[in-house]
């Protein structure tokens, strides 16, 4: 018994890992996007520029986490919303989130950012102690220390590793080759979790990564429901904001010193 | 959108044509900021107004989007290169309908909201006659800030004209033009498929503010 219990944090990330896994051994497998005719290069760039090759795989994974949404995760989290309190699932928002303060202060210092190193450090100790096990971003609310999120995908992805092609992972929707590579490490580089699994608490990660996806899921259940009623192409929608917002968090929301080449898409005249 | 009653309204709109009549020498960065304080707090106040129909309302909006939002050059940067590529004597129809679906979908998005309040907090001039103007929605449920920019473009004669709104960081306009892409990428010369795709959403969003209204007056009566 207890060494079935010993095992469950391990099996949990092995089994994320593998999912991973089996998603990119997948999409070596799979049909390709066809691309456009080389005569055309307006196409072809534009081809380029989606990066997308496996669309249509890509589309149907998405489809398929659409229907586990639907008639799973929006539920739960319908529910987690009605049935417990507000205070409560802000608690266990912050809890998810100070669990996760070491995975950026890796990433802080991985990407040399000591002065953000330094900041989620104090709030991980403030948060942890004062702040009850995480349960109060006193850091945040009382010392002006901000929340930020780093991982290992940012950190690739400052270290000039290429975004890679865009995938729909099943159960974890958008992600792009860079940024899964990024979650498989994340998953097995929390100190935290070893620690818990070492002092037999194995339950610690999977209901910390239960909590995250389901409070998440209900604090956006109005607005994602707008979202897909009127999109155009939800599909298309998705990959856009993420990869906007992928974008967003690698340059730590600070919009890129703007160089000449750069050209302004909203001064082309089309 | 319980804490607008109609009175505060009335009151911010007092203070707000105050504040744009004073006699000072405002830059043009200042103007913008101005311009989008204005228009949110216009639209807060129609979307809050619970004595008027889902048409009404969305009537409202539609002119206060038409003065505000340079829409015929919204239309033509999310359809990107296919403006020249499609049949061109439907680009007209095309900007109209656009138009429309896009003033009927962020109505509907703006609905959800409830009471909150925007906060526009400061214009960066990009270059000249270029701005972001940079707002905070502040929630009432003690829910973390929305930060949403606006992007401002200087049009001559027609004035200051909203070009794209960006949610967090995500541009509605790129948003968009990457989901017309997608469209237009099966049928480069051929825009019926995404009028009609356009034209259901606007009859599906027609069709459930009549019946929302149709239970209003239900209610009512």
């Amino acid at each position: 018994m207890t060494q079935n219990k010993t095992n469950t944090g391990q099996i949990a990330r092995q089994r994320t890992a593998k999912a991973l896994l089996g998603a990119a051994l997948v999409l070596g497998l799979a049909a390709c996007a066809t691309p456009p005719p080389a005569d055309d290069p307006i196409a072809v760039a534009e081809f380029k520029a989606t990066n997308d090759p496996i669309e249509p795989l890509n589309r149907d994974v998405f489809e398929f986490n659409l229907g586990v949404d639907r008639y799973f995760l929006k539920p739960v989290a319908k529910g987690y919303r009605t049935v417990v309190p507000e205070l409560g699932r802000d608690g266990l928002r912050n809890v998810v989130n100070n669990l996760q303060e070491p995975v950026t202060f890796i990433n802080d210092v991985l990407q040399g950012e000591f002065d953000r190193a330094g900041t989620t450090f104090g709030r991980f100790l403030v948060n942890s102690t004062i702040g009850i096990g995480g349960l109060f971003d006193v850091a945040g609310t009382q010392q002006g220390m901000d929340r930020h999120v780093e991982d290992f995908g940012q950190t690739l992805a400052t270290y000039g590793a290429p975004e890679g092609p865009y995938l729909v992972v099943p159960f974890l929707n958008s992600t792009s080759v860079r940024h899964g590579v990024g979650r498989i490490v994340d998953a097995y580089s929390n100190p935290l979790f070893y620690a818990f699994d070492h002092a037999g608490e194995e339950w610690v990660q999977p209901t910390a990564m239960a909590i995250d996806v389901i409070d998440a899921r209900s604090r956006n259940i109005e607005s994602l429901d707008e979202i897909e009623r009127t999109a155009i192409d939800f599909y298309a929608t998705a990959r856009s904001a993420y990869r906007q917002d992928r974008e967003k968090e690698i340059n730590n929301g600070i919009a890129p010193e703007p160089t000449d080449n750069d050209v302004d898409p909203f001064d082309v005249d089309y | 959108m319980k804490l607008f009653t109609p009175l505060k309204s009335l009151l911010a709109g007092a203070v707000l044509f105050l504040t744009a009549t004073a006699p000072t020498f405002a830059t043009q960065a200042d103007d913008a900021k101005a311009m989008v304080q204005n228009m949110a707090t216009e639209a807060i106040t129609i979307l809050g107004n619970d004595e008027q129909t889902q048409e009404d309302k969305i009537n409202a909006f539609t002119v206060l989007l038409s003065r505000d939002v340079d829409l015929d050059f919204v239309a033509r940067f999310v359809l990107g290169r296919y403006w020249r590529t499609v049949q061109q004597d439907r680009l007209a129809d095309y900007a109209d309908i656009y138009g429309t679906y896009l003033i009927r979908a962020n109505a509907s998005r703006l609905s959800a909201y409830s009471g909150e309040k925007i906060e526009v907090v400061s214009a960066i001039e990009e270059k000249a006659g270029r701005y972001i103007v940079k707002s905070v929605v502040r929630q009432n449920s003690g829910a973390e800030d929305i930060n949403i920019d606006w992007r401002v473009r200087d049009r001559g004669d027609q004035g200051l004209k909203i070009v794209d709104i960006m949610i967090e960081g995500i541009s509605m306009a790129l948003t968009q033009r990457d989901e017309f892409k997608a469209v237009m990428q099966r049928s480069p010369k051929d825009i019926e498929p995404l009028i009609d795709i356009m034209q259901k959403k606007i009859d599906d969003s027609k069709a459930s503010d009549s019946a929302a209204d149709a239970k209003v007056a239900d209610n009512a009566g």
